[in-house]
């Protein structure tokens, strides 16, 4: 059987998640400086989310004590590990990597196998809640210092994994349910716990209908995407090869209009792009999409076309 | 002039235009025969032919009631997981078109004039359905022009207003709806069986196959190993059999060929050649000059292929076949179709070719239009630039061969520079 | 290490134990650092486990905060005779989510963090704070005289205070326990009725286990049920990280496990669940529930403007 595009990713995801999700009960440690969403609240997992550590080390954790010490360097250190994944990876990290993102693609799964029929949103919904995911990066980014400095309770030192839904529903693979309990202790705590459950039962009904419906809010592929100019891993189209047949726009699960769109450019690496490969296989033209890593890479091709490599 | 005379007559006129019009497929066919590149796995297609191109003979083969089609807009997954043989009417017949010639406008369409005889010379019974696209002002009018010579189609003829706008939401929207409507139409045609997704999924991998095929083949012919004639037969008779057929016949095919002669290669673009008028095929051929390429609706585009889909629900599949075959179609009669020329700049780019011919037919005025405003583009990439302009009859051959002989000419200086892969 | 700790520091992290139940605090066991260790072990000799004396601490302090967290006062004892502390550490196991915070900073999961100690003659106290959430598992270890020594003792603070039950839970001062022997490695944890404890242990060497049950300060019956239930089974793998044998508390108790002779401590006592928990718990399942089926009509309401069907 042909190794295709998308059975290849099909196995990096899996393989990714369980190094992701079980890895540390067999000695894994990846670091603290993850770019995908290793939810550090799955006991044993094997490395953990750098929103955290963005939160953490970076937010909360910069008190002036700590800018004075060691502590500072160990956070521009994990800082640094995290630029250079993403430089390496770019939104790889997104299509292939992330475990909550492979959650999202067994729904979708379940859902084709159904036989139930994707809801897309329309254009101008989708370019309306584009902005979100920027927002909640700025919300992640400004809330922890605010609590450093004593304005906020503690409870609001990890204010995006408070309402991520990878917090309550990635430990449910590792046995735990335990963020899908209210909690009780205060009325922040309370507050936070009632919002993550909100959203979890939104996003597992907007991820059921729609293919990586989590991906339009995620603060994480907001903030791989600013670092764009860092990354290696490139999606690039030969606008000239083109013959605007459309089966990029309807392979895509975000919905992207631009790569089908582009005439001019080579560059059609969205903000929402996951890299995933899936405009590749289904664009019947040889040459005409590169995922390229430097001067290696994917590209599609007719008799590559779906993935599956037939008889010459 | 009527009456049981005129009658008469009349069916003498018919009964001779048809004579000639078998006779014309025969000389064809026979000439296939003789060519010394001839295959023994040519014989399934040669066989296919030479039974008549006919929808009665195509469904007692298929064992599969046939709809008749014209141009290419018509999903042929949703018409074969209906339960029918998808039929597309063509004629390439000077004869049955000389007998339509009168009463009729001089410069029409030379291939619907041809069948407008055909429909006379009572070659396309046995159908349950008629599906146009309104593609051309031509194909529109077709059933007035019947009812003007005389005949009429009998069977249901289901319409697709095909919208010309396809680069966008409005006109995915509107040719989704002509699909599914021509679904329903479909499925009261079966007698109320409803098409379910099993059944796209089942017909949308037997296409896929038969594309694949035909990839295969065309990328023969471009590294030199198929003739253009052998090529042209293979795609005109992919109607009358059952497509997986057809693909098994392809692939016995791919591994007999081997390279042909030298010459110097074209990119074949313009309107479509079909049986058994392969004129302008046989005159490259005496000019010395080799197809690597067409963008023809008969040739390398008989089918858009690569049907992808991301929802497999019945409306992803649906809507999956509608786009393909509305955006991934590259007829010029659309309004936005700009991206149409990379079809020949992008493989010429790779070097499989240096020259374009562009074949005109008298009185198709969207190729006619599209030959002057992609001269412009083909020139500016370094190609050379050949248009011709013909029709059915066999009079100006001599006319077009000096003109090919010329242009090879022009294109044999360079010849020994041209990358062969 | 990145403190600058000797070696022997990563045979203390190597010991602490993991367990599914409570999150991902579990160390990092670097199964290369486990080897290493191995190696030091027999190479170099078990120096850190040899020692029968050991330092000795207890809670001097402890009051709540206003937040409801901790802030706790240690003082530890060094040996009989063993003057000039060259160097005190203190070691924690953290909790990511509910990360603690030392002396109002804050530090990221995994790290082994020391402040705060003043030292005196022969012992050494420490101040440390303890947020409402957290846990702070507690081993001591300090250098002295160019040896290293470990606090046998192993020590749970669970900040969880006024939780549920305003102003009732809080870790008590330690009293002395002078029925205890400590030779041989022992740790305890002063658990609370309504408290479901479940052990882990980390079989060292294939040393036998006890565990033994202090109520209200006296020896209680040991339970045979507990030593039945495998937790002295030292079958590979090393941490078997699956088996978690539980015990109700019915009274305020004290439990304490020891390992065998010679072996280095060697497990760890998870903390114990909220009372409540199972309550809250059905409520937040039920928000979720009620959540997605709002959400599931909303979607098919959309639809129903979906004319191709």
């Amino acid at each position: 059987m042909a190794v295709t595009l998308r059975s290849l990713r099909w196995a990096v995801q899996h393989l990714s998640f369980a190094l992701l999700i079980y890895g540390g009960r067999f000695g894994v440690s990846l670091g603290p400086a993850l770019p995908c969403f290793a939810c550090p609240y799955v006991a044993g997992c094997g490395g953990y989310c750098y929103l955290m550590g963005l939160q953490g080390y970076i937010g909360f954790g910069m008190t002036l004590a700590a800018v004075g010490g060691p502590r500072l360097l160990a956070a521009l250190g994990w800082l640094a590990v995290f630029i250079m994944l993403v430089a390496f990876l770019g939104k790889a990290c997104c299509g292939w990597i992330c475990p909550f993102g492979l959650v999202q693609d067994w729904l979708t799964a379940l859902r084709n196998k159904l036989g139930i029929r994707e809801r897309r949103l329309s254009p101008g919904a989708k370019s309306a809640l584009a902005p979100l995911k920027y927002a909640l990066l700025v919300y992640l980014a400004l809330v922890p210092p605010l609590v450093t400095i004593g304005l906020l309770p503690e409870d609001f030192s990890l204010p995006f994994c408070n309402i991520c839904p990878g917090k309550s529903l990635l430990p449910l693979f590792v046995g735990e349910a335990r963020y899908l309990g209210l909690d009780m202790n205060n009325f922040v705590t309370f507050a936070f716990s009632l919002t993550l459950l909100i959203i979890t039962g939104l996003m597992l009904v907007g991820m059921f209908f729609k293919a990586r419906f989590f991906c339009l809010f995620c603060p994480l592929l907001a903030l791989i995407h600013l670092l764009k100019p860092l990354t290696v891993l490139r999606l690039v189209k030969a606008p000239e090869l083109c013959l605007g047949c459309g089966n990029c726009r309807r392979a895509c699960p975000m919905a992207i209009e631009e790569v089908y769109q582009e005439k001019i450019s080579p560059d059609v690496q969205t903000g929402e792009c996951l890299n995933c490969g899936a405009c590749l296989e289904a664009c019947p033209t040889d040459s005409a999409l590169k995922l390229k890593f430097l001067k290696y890479g994917f590209s599609s091709s007719r008799p590559g076309f779906g993935g599956l490599e037939k008889k010459p | 002039m009527s009456g049981p005379a005129s009658n008469e007559r009349r069916e003498r006129v018919i009964k001779k235009a048809a004579d000639k019009a078998a006779l014309e497929m025969t000389w064809t066919l026979e000439r296939l025969r003789g060519r010394p590149d001839r295959k023994p796995a040519y014989d399934y297609f040669l066989k296919l032919a030479a039974d008549g191109l006919s929808p009665a003979k195509a469904a007692e083969r298929t064992g599969r009631p046939v709809v008749n089609l014209m141009c290419l807009q018509a999903p042929l997954e949703l018409i074969h997981a209906a339960g029918f043989q998808p039929f597309k009417v063509f004629s390439g017949s000077p004869a049955e078109g000389g007998l339509a010639a009168q009463g009729f406008p001089a410069l029409m369409c030379p291939m619907l004039r041809s069948v407008l005889g055909a429909v006379q010379v009572n070659r396309f019974p046995g159908s349950a359905a008629w599906v146009l696209p309104t593609t051309c002002d031509w194909l529109v009018k077709f059933p007035e022009m019947l009812k003007l010579a005389g005949t009429e189609i009998e069977a249901p003829l289901h319409w697709l207003e095909l919208p010309h706008l396809k680069d966008g939401p409005e006109g995915r929207e509107r040719w989704l709806d002509e699909v599914y409507r021509l679904k329903f139409f479909l499925e009261k045609l079966a007698g109320g069986r409803k098409i379910d997704r099993r059944q796209l999924r089942a017909s949308i991998a037997v296409y896929d196959e038969a594309w694949r095929a035909l990839g295969a083949l065309a990328e023969k012919r471009r590294r030199g190993q198929l003739a253009a004639p052998w090529f042209f037969l293979l795609t005109g008779a992919f109607f009358l059999d059952r497509p997986e057929h057809w693909s098994e016949a392809v692939r016995r095919v791919l591994p007999q060929l081997e390279p042909g002669p030298e010459a110097p290669r074209v990119f074949l673009a313009g309107s479509p050649i079909f049986l058994p008028n392969f004129k302008l095929l046989w005159l490259m051929e005496e000019a010395g000059l080799a197809v690597a390429a067409d963008d023809l609706c008969s040739g390398e585009r008989l089918l858009p292929g690569g049907v992808n889909y991301s929802d497999a629900s019945e409306f992803g599949l649906v809507s999956a076949l509608a786009q393909r075959y509305h955006q991934g179609c590259l007829c010029p009669t659309f309004i936005d179709n700009d991206r149409r020329v990379n079809n020949i700049l992008g493989p010429a780019r790779q070097g499989d070719f240096k020259a374009v011919v562009f074949q005109v037919l008298k009185g198709c005025h969207p190729f006619d239009l599209e030959s002057l405003t992609i001269e412009g583009p083909i020139r500016d990439q370094g190609l050379k630039y050949l248009r011709l302009e013909t029709d059915y009859s066999p009079e100006d051959s001599q006319n077009l061969l000096t003109r090919l002989e010329a242009y090879r000419r022009t294109l044999g200086e360079d010849h020994e520079s041209q990358h062969r892969p | 290490m990145e403190n600058g700790l000797p070696d022997h520091f990563e045979v203390v992290r190597f010991f602490y134990g993991s367990d599914k139940s409570d999150g991902c605090g579990m160390i990092r066991i670097n199964l290369l650092i486990y080897l290493l260790m191995l190696f030091k072990a027999t190479a170099a000799g078990p120096a850190w486990t040899a020692e029968p004396d050991f330092m000795s601490w207890r809670l001097a302090e402890s009051r709540r905060v206003r937040d409801g967290g901790q802030a706790v006062e240690y003082e530890l004892k060094m040996p009989q005779g063993v003057r000039n502390i060259e160097k005190l550490e203190v070691f924690y196991v953290l909790r990511p989510w509910n990360l603690p915070a030392v002396a109002g900073q804050m530090f990221g999961p995994d790290e082994i963090y020391s402040q705060g100690l003043t030292n005196e003659a022969d012992s050494a106290r420490l101040k440390l704070y303890c947020g409402r959430l957290a846990r702070l598992d507690l081993l001591a270890g300090a250098i002295l005289d160019g040896r290293f020594y470990l606090a046998r003792t192993f020590q749970n603070v669970y900040g969880d205070s006024g939780r549920s039950d305003p102003g009732s839970r809080r870790v008590p001062a330690l009293p002395d326990w002078p029925a205890l022997d400590l030779a041989g490695g022992a740790a305890y944890y002063r658990a609370q009725a309504g408290e479901e404890l479940r052990f882990h242990l980390d079989p060292a060497r294939g040393a036998p286990v006890s565990v033994e049950v202090f109520e209200e300060g006296r020896p209680a019956e040991a339970r045979p049920a507990l030593l039945e239930e495998g937790l002295y089974s030292y079958s590979t793998p090393p941490y078997p990280l699956l088996s978690a044998p539980s015990y109700s508390v019915t009274r305020d108790m004290v439990f304490v496990a020891r390992t065998g002779e010679g072996a280095v401590l060697s497990y760890y006592l998870p903390v114990g669940r909220h009372r409540y928990g199972h309550v809250y718990l059905q409520a937040g399942l039920a928000t979720v529930a009620v959540t997605a089926a709002l959400a599931f009509l909303a979607v098919r309401l959309a639809g129903r403007s979906f004319k191709w069907r």
